[in-house]
């Protein structure tokens, strides 16, 4: 793991001990500091107590839900601590709501322990990449460059006249990443550490393979960039100007 | 009754009771009709025949008593607009005894009202092409005298015939609308029941029906009520034992991750998955069934050909063998979730009993179709339609490797209502199984 100097201290909050208990068994395992919460007062104490690098957050508790301590991180002084919401329900309104609320990622459950980490590396790679600053904003839920908008919550791109260009999962992180860093040179390390999601395993090629995918998507010609240029031997660079829109 | 085997018989119940009442009512009124025509005539024939008796006798016993070279220019006085006399003598044929009934009856009066007794003896011309009856007789002083009796037919007036038509048109209205006051609520009831058997969907019967069906209606919407209500128990009950079995489904799933023994943990995981897949397949139909019943997910535009390519691509991510071809070119007004989900399902299904997975896109005037295809088993034609049922597994597919909850199809199908989509099977050519999903693309989804 790259943050062998200061291990990353993870907060679990889960009504279920057992649950709670294996996934803190696991990621210690791993190289991490864990502490567990069982419900929204375990974990505000927590809180006050020690420097939390992210929160895993269950939807479904009894008394206060996920939801609702989610919405309340959002708005005190803990806003910029990384959230991942575990769900029960594999409907993806609940993912869009929970990822309204502010989450940064979510995980179904049953889920697998190892995906857990995989995924909870890659919000903390993606946060720490962002400057300070704008760690405390969340991300617009709408992204506009050119003549395209980057929906965030659902997880798609709408066209000029509003139709729906659905992304494949590893197309949409990536093209997700780049509109995040517009006029940044990306390499395909940096690149393949930020998509890095349930899939893993992407080899570097595979980038050139997604960039190329989704500039067929974009409608992007790679001899004249408008959104996705190559930078030889580096990487690649949104080179498109990106706004933020509040709503869609 | 061999009537209603025979193939003139109306098939419905509304042309069945029109045809027995109407023919019933007509029958029954054209014989009462005739009846009294009948009578009329009757009447009308004894009114002349008692008429001519008296008059001929008072123009005999008048013609009797006047000197007889004034007779002829009394002749003309005596006529009626059907009968005249002239002072002619019989022919050789006249007869005494005619087998016309109106002759004999005519002269049996003549008779009666004459004061002498005579022979009278007739005669039968065509007179200004009319059919005459003659009547011969002789007078007290032997000149003879001839009436001639003209029959004017009888004709039926236009306004008692039109009057007929109105009767017999009121009746044919009259039976049409009772026989349609009964047979309508009926098809109402049938309509209502059809209606029902979309998931979800509740007929409500017009107001205006009378009492007897609104009863029966009633009862027909308590059932109705009591059916949705089990129907909303059984999902609930399968939404929560599979959403229950998710918590000791995770924590099992946390514990082989901390196991040593590699080879153990990954049985115990693929095991897990087996239960995962279920679980989720029947949250996945017990919450398909309830946005039947409830809200619905939004619709929105979309690229038909990205959300197939980016479905597939996403399989071909994780490593699994879908190839994509063709293309729509269309946007589609539908709701992408439910849309993915359906096709995900085909996709999985393909996968697992098939290989050479395919997704070809096509459109026509009217639709979008979707064909997922693959190389395998194929489903027997007569199985089309079980497989679309829940919990419905075919014989071959039922071992542990395959097997599933038998839901995927039913998911599909309950999918396919909420999108307006048709689901096609066919067996190809050379073995293996396709799948059509035929969108509309106008009238899109709300």
């Amino acid at each position: 793991m790259e943050n062998t100097e200061s291990p990353d201290h993870i907060l679990i909050v889960d009504d279920d001990a057992e649950i709670r208990e294996l996934t803190a068994l696991y990621l210690r395992k791993n190289g991490n500091k864990v502490s567990t919460a069982a419900g929204g007062k375990q974990m505000r104490a927590l809180l006050e107590g020690s420097a939390i690098d992210l929160i895993v957050l269950d939807i479904m508790m009894p008394g206060e839900d996920g939801l609702s301590l989610c919405r309340e991180l959002r708005s005190g002084p803990h806003k910029v601590i990384p959230i991942f919401f575990l769900t029960a329900r594999a409907e993806e309104t609940d993912r869009i709501v929970g990822l309204e609320m502010g989450a940064d990622d979510y995980l179904t459950k049953p889920f697998a322990a190892r995906e857990l980490l995989a995924r909870i590396k890659a919000v903390l790679r993606r946060t720490r990449m962002l400057p300070p600053k704008l760690r405390e904003q969340r991300p617009p839920a709408m992204l506009q460059f050119g003549d395209w908008q980057l929906d965030t919550l659902a997880r798609h791109l709408l066209d000029k006249d509003g139709v729906m260009v659905t992304l494949s999962g590893a197309e949409y992180r990536l093209l997700q990443v780049l509109v995040e860093h517009p006029q940044r040179v990306l390499n395909r390390d940096q690149l393949l550490n930020l998509t890095q999601g349930r899939d893993a395993d992407l080899f570097e090629r595979s980038i050139d393979l997604l960039i190329s995918r989704l500039r067929q998507h974009l409608r992007d010609d790679a001899r004249e960039p408008r959104y996705i240029k190559t930078v030889r031997s580096e990487g690649y660079v949104f080179c498109a100007q990106v706004t933020a829109q509040e709503e869609a | 009754m061999h009537i209603i085997e025979s193939p003139h018989w109306p098939h419905t119940l509304f042309g069945r009771l029109c045809l027995i009442l109407l023919s019933a009512l007509l029958m029954a009124h054209a014989l009462s009709f005739a009846l009294s025509q009948w009578d009329k005539i009757q009447v009308r024939k004894n009114m002349m025949v008692y008429s001519v008796g008296k008059d001929v006798g008072n123009a005999v016993a008048f013609l009797d008593r006047i000197p007889a070279e004034e007779r002829a220019s009394w002749l003309g006085r005596f006529a009626r607009n059907n009968y005249q006399y002239v002072l002619q003598a019989a022919p050789a044929n006249a007869m005494e005894d005619r087998d016309l009934e109106i002759a004999q009856e005519a002269v049996q009066a003549i008779q009666d009202n004459l004061e002498h007794a005579a022979k009278i003896k007739t005669s039968v011309a065509t007179i200004d092409d009319k059919k005459t009856l003659k009547i011969h007789l002789l007078l007290q002083d032997g000149t003879p005298l001839t009436v001639l009796l003209s029959a004017t037919p009888y004709t039926m007036q236009w306004s008692i015939f039109s009057l007929l038509c109105i009767q017999l048109a009121i009746l044919m209205l009259a039976a049409w609308l009772a026989v349609r006051t009964a047979t309508r609520p009926l098809a109402m009831l049938a309509d209502a029941a059809d209606a029902m058997l979309k998931p979800g969907a509740r007929p409500e019967f017009p107001a205006r029906a009378p009492r007897e069906v609104f009863r029966a209606a009633t009862a027909f919407q308590n059932m109705q009520k009591r059916i949705d209500t089990y129907l909303a128990e059984r999902m609930q009950i399968l939404a929560s034992i599979t959403h229950d079995l998710q918590t000791p489904i995770t924590r099992l799933r946390l514990r082989t991750e901390l196991m040593d023994d590699d080879s153990q943990r990954d049985k115990m995981q693929a095991d897990l998955q087996a239960m995962q897949k279920l679980v989720e397949q029947g949250l996945a139909y017990a919450q398909a069934q309830n946005q039947l019943q409830t809200d619905q997910e939004a619709s929105s535009k979309i690229n038909l050909d990205a959300l197939a390519g980016s479905l597939v691509q996403d399989y071909r991510d994780t490593g699994q063998q879908v190839a994509i071809g063709g293309k729509s070119s269309q946007t589609l007004q539908t709701r992408r979730l439910a849309l993915s989900r359906l096709l995900g399902n085909l996709i999985d299904n393909a996968l697992k009993f098939g290989s050479e997975v395919e997704v070809i896109l096509a459109s026509d005037q009217q639709h979008a179709v979707i064909t997922v295809q693959d190389r395998g088993p194929g489903i027997p034609e007569d199985q089309w339609e079980a497989v679309m049922q829940p919990f419905v597994r075919l014989e071959s597919s039922r071992n542990r490797e395959t097997g599933g909850a038998g839901l995927g199809l039913a998911i599909v199908a309950q999918l396919a209502i909420q999108l307006h989509a048709e689901v096609g099977f066919a067996n190809r050519e050379g073995g293996g199984l396709a799948v059509s999903v035929s969108l509309p693309l106008q009238a899109g989804v709300e």
